[in-house]
């Protein structure tokens, strides 16, 4: 059985491979990746502890605690789960439950990570072991880690597989991942920092503690093992593998519930109506509606909220440059929480393309792209500004300049307008397919990615440009004059708006014919 | 092909309201042809739809149904061809062709993330109805079709007939003279299939058209005064029911004869059911 699903899972990646080039490149990504990472983690387990004794301890430790949170948070970032291993595809195939344990470890054990994963811990075996009995167990510390990451990976994903089966689950799984890697992004450069300043005391704590952790007992005994402590190799080896145990009976439970019981009962979400509460202003006009529908959509709709969410800590950056600076802020800096809905404001280069094939309910209805760039138009505005006096007000609240609060909002407008500008010409001459699914990173339109990037680089490139000029009134309102900022605000909202109605005209006089072929070219194709 | 033939005598439209239709056929495709690459999707498509009929499109898979009623809602712009909507040119006057029609297709991509009367009202605003008559429809339609339980519940989280009727729904709204339904009976429970049926015999008795799509050919049997089979991009037959079935015990019979497929040899895999268990 095990060899069957080897055959299986080669034959699905040769398959894959033949689907097309983005596995292909995938393929290859990965494996530049994990060469180097393989590489590295080799040389440093190898070649340490054989150049600084002393530190044998925390290397074996937090290298081998490392590699296991990696394979558990990994399959997590990247949305799950390798499909070509899900256990509810074999649901009804008359297999036993051991058979497919085996056969899926076995299957997970193929593939490009876990063989780096292997690669690199393998070098624990030369920096660590000495010829003799303490070799083996040296040798069967790596095989135990490699197990303890991979049945910990298979039996998370499992129990989350079955949690994720509910719509509201996923939703919040795709929030949360997309926070995770904002998250972790932000930890390693902090930690980084850390590192950089620790002292070796620090280190040696925090491999203390560590080793106490499966991971870190499967190190502690390669140390051990090393250092010709058989008996404690031993025991703290038997610990990590009874951990595999452990995990592999809590894998089989999941697996076992996940077969049997029936999915999680369907939560519905309920609403009040586009109008409701704050939204009530808009206007009940074509227009009006999309705005509506757009704000609701900034929340209701995972991938964008995952984009609100994403724009928190990015809504941070000046707030982090005034608490860290160690000059006093000055209260002008509260400006700089403008370009907080300016980043919000890129949106608006793939407008179209963000509503997908449902778009097509506008064009069946009448197309009026006038009407339509307006409405996404009023709801990336209200967002992008309302981003900025968070940030703003963020700001003041340590640096002072409340004075300038309304100015803020006022230039946010006009820059998210001039954005828009940009925007409205990009969505109907470059409309991009956003791909389905819940995976905000995953497949993107193959084969275009390179050319498509740089079209829109362009055009950030021209937002940019066309933004210049305001910048450069502010700030010499700013030296020489402050209460020319209001008369330089307003005139920035006119500039915004001349060029937002300018380009709307264009943009329908290009697409109002072609609205067949903007829904055919927002419209992900289908595999096959 | 039968292009300006009348209304079928027996048809549904015999309550005669007809009035305020502009003369000719509700539908009318002349020469319609579409290619994606090399296939041809719908090659050289004629027909004829009266005003007031209900119409049944059948076909196998990949005949090009979808492709032709995506071509007559200006969705889809034809490689060559015409298609006419009420007296009024497609492809000419996009806006004045939509204006008088529904359509229901048959991927169902909505704007799930809105609740059922939301869609709604966005789809009556896209169409500049007025607040007061969306509502009012809104409530009738939702009412009629069992949905108002639903009403406020996000549509991602409907079922597969309940998004069939939100949408046939958002078509109705604007009270359509023509109705395109992409396979409106695929994969619906008998309930939802009673309550869609239900609408749509009203709908056509009050002098409306409908032109759907579908595999069920008891469906098409039982409710259509017209048929056309499509097979490989083209029409193979069109007609009232009897004409299409050309006394032929039923419709299912005349459909297989017509895109040729054979009988199936039943006494190859004589082993079926014969495990031991």
């Amino acid at each position: 059985m095990a060899r069957h699903f080897a055959r299986l899972k080669l034959r699905l990646i040769r398959n894959g491979l033949r689907t097309g080039s983005a596995r292909v490149v995938a393929l290859i990504l990965s494996i530049c990746v994990a060469v180097p990472v393989a590489g590295i983690g080799f040389l440093l387990l190898a070649a340490v502890p054989r150049a600084e004794p002393g530190a044998r301890l925390p290397v074996a430790v937090l290298s081998f605690t490392a590699v296991f949170f990696a394979w558990l948070l990994a399959p997590l970032l990247a949305f799950g789960t390798d499909e070509t291993l899900d256990p509810a595809r074999l649901e009804l195939l008359p297999i036993s439950r051991r058979h497919l344990m085996t056969g899926l470890l076995v299957a997970s054990i193929i593939g490009v990570t876990p063989l780096a994963t292997l690669v690199a811990l393998s070098g624990a075996v030369v920096g660590f072991a000495t010829l003799g009995p303490g070799a083996v167990l040296v040798a069967a510390a790596v095989i135990v880690e490699v197990l303890l990451c991979v049945s910990a990976s298979r039996a998370l994903i499992t129990a989350l597989s079955r949690m994720l089966r509910s719509r509201r689950a996923r939703d919040i799984s795709v929030v949360v991942s997309v926070s995770l890697a904002v998250v972790f992004n932000v930890g390693i450069q902090v930690g980084g920092r850390l590192l950089d300043s620790a002292d070796r005391r620090m280190v040696d704590q925090a491999s203390e503690v560590l080793g106490w952790l499966p991971p870190g007992l499967v190190g502690r005994s390669v140390v051990h093992a090393g250092t010709g402590d058989l008996i404690t190799a031993t025991v703290e080896l038997a610990l990590g593998a009874g951990v595999v145990a452990v995990l592999l009976v809590a894998w089989s439970r999941a697996l076992d519930r996940m077969s049997t019981t029936a999915e999680s009962t369907t939560t519905t979400t309920r609403a009040a109506g586009l109008y409701s509460g704050l939204l009530r202003v808009l206007p009940r006009t074509r227009s009006g509606v999309v705005a509506a529908k757009d704000l609701r959509y900034a929340w209701r709709e995972p991938r964008r909220r995952a984009a609100l969410v994403s724009m928190a800590p990015l809504a941070c950056l000046p707030l982090a440059g005034v608490l860290f600076s160690s000059e006093e802020a000055v209260p002008a800096v509260v400006f700089t929480a403008v370009s907080t809905g300016g980043l919000f404001g890129l949106q608006s280069l793939n407008h179209l393309g963000m509503d997908g094939p449902p778009y097509w309910t506008n064009v069946a209805a009448g197309g009026d792209l006038r009407a339509d760039l307006a409405g996404k138009t009023i709801s990336t505005v209200t967002l992008g500004t309302l981003l900025s006096v968070i940030a703003a007000v963020a700001l003041a609240a340590f640096a002072g300049g409340w004075g300038y609060m309304p100015l803020v909002a006022i230039l946010a407008v006009a820059l998210l307008l001039v954005e828009t500008a940009v925007g409205n010409l990009m969505s109907v001459t470059a409309p991009q397919p956003v791909p389905e699914g819940s995976n905000p990173w995953g497949g993107g339109n193959t084969g275009q990615g390179c050319t498509t990037s740089l079209i829109s680089l362009a055009a950030m490139g021209a937002m940019a440009l066309l933004c210049v000029p305001v910048v450069v009134a502010v700030l010499v309102a700013l030296m020489l004059w402050r209460p020319g900022l209001v008369a330089v605000s307003l005139l920035a909202v006119v500039y915004g708006y001349l060029l937002w109605r300018a380009s709307l005209a264009m943009a329908a006089r290009r697409a109002e014919e072609r609205l067949p072929e903007l829904l055919d070219a927002i419209s992900p194709k289908r595999a096959g | 092909m039968n292009i300006g033939a009348q209304a079928d005598a027996g048809g549904k439209g015999e309550s005669g309201a007809n009035e305020g239709a502009a003369a000719g056929e509700a539908l009318l495709l002349v020469e319609l042809a579409k290619s994606f690459g090399a296939k041809k999707a719908v090659d050289g498509v004629s027909l004829a739809v009266p005003h007031g009929c209900f119409f049944g499109l059948v076909g196998p898979n990949g005949a090009g149904k979808t492709t032709a009623l995506r071509m007559a809602t200006g969705l889809l712009r034809p490689d060559a061809g015409t298609v006419v909507v009420d007296g009024i040119e497609v492809w000419q006057d996009p806006r004045g062709a939509k204006a008088r029609i529904g359509v229901l297709p048959e991927d169902l991509r909505l704007f799930d993330r809105l609740t059922g009367k939301e869609l709604l009202s966005y789809t009556g605003l896209l169409r500049s109805m007025t607040e007061a008559v969306i509502d009012e429809r809104s409530a009738e339609l939702l009412g009629v079709l069992g949905l108002t339980e639903a009403a406020d519940t996000l549509v991602v989280d409907y079922s597969h007939g309940m998004r069939k009727k939100i949408a046939l729904a958002a078509a109705l709204l604007h009270g359509p003279r023509i109705l395109f339904l992409d396979e409106p009976f695929e994969a619906i429970d008998p309930v939802s299939a009673r309550a869609i049926r239900g609408v749509l015999e009203r709908y056509t008795d009050a002098g409306a058209t409908v032109v759907f799509s579908s595999h069920v050919m008891e469906l098409v049997e039982r409710l259509c005064d017209r048929v056309a089979v499509m097979h490989l991009g083209r029409v193979v037959s069109e007609g009232s029911l009897e004409e299409v079935r050309g006394g032929r015990p039923s419709l299912e019979d005349a459909f297989v004869e017509l895109v040729g497929a054979t009988e199936v040899d039943t006494r190859e895999l004589g082993w079926l059911g014969t495990s031991p268990g």
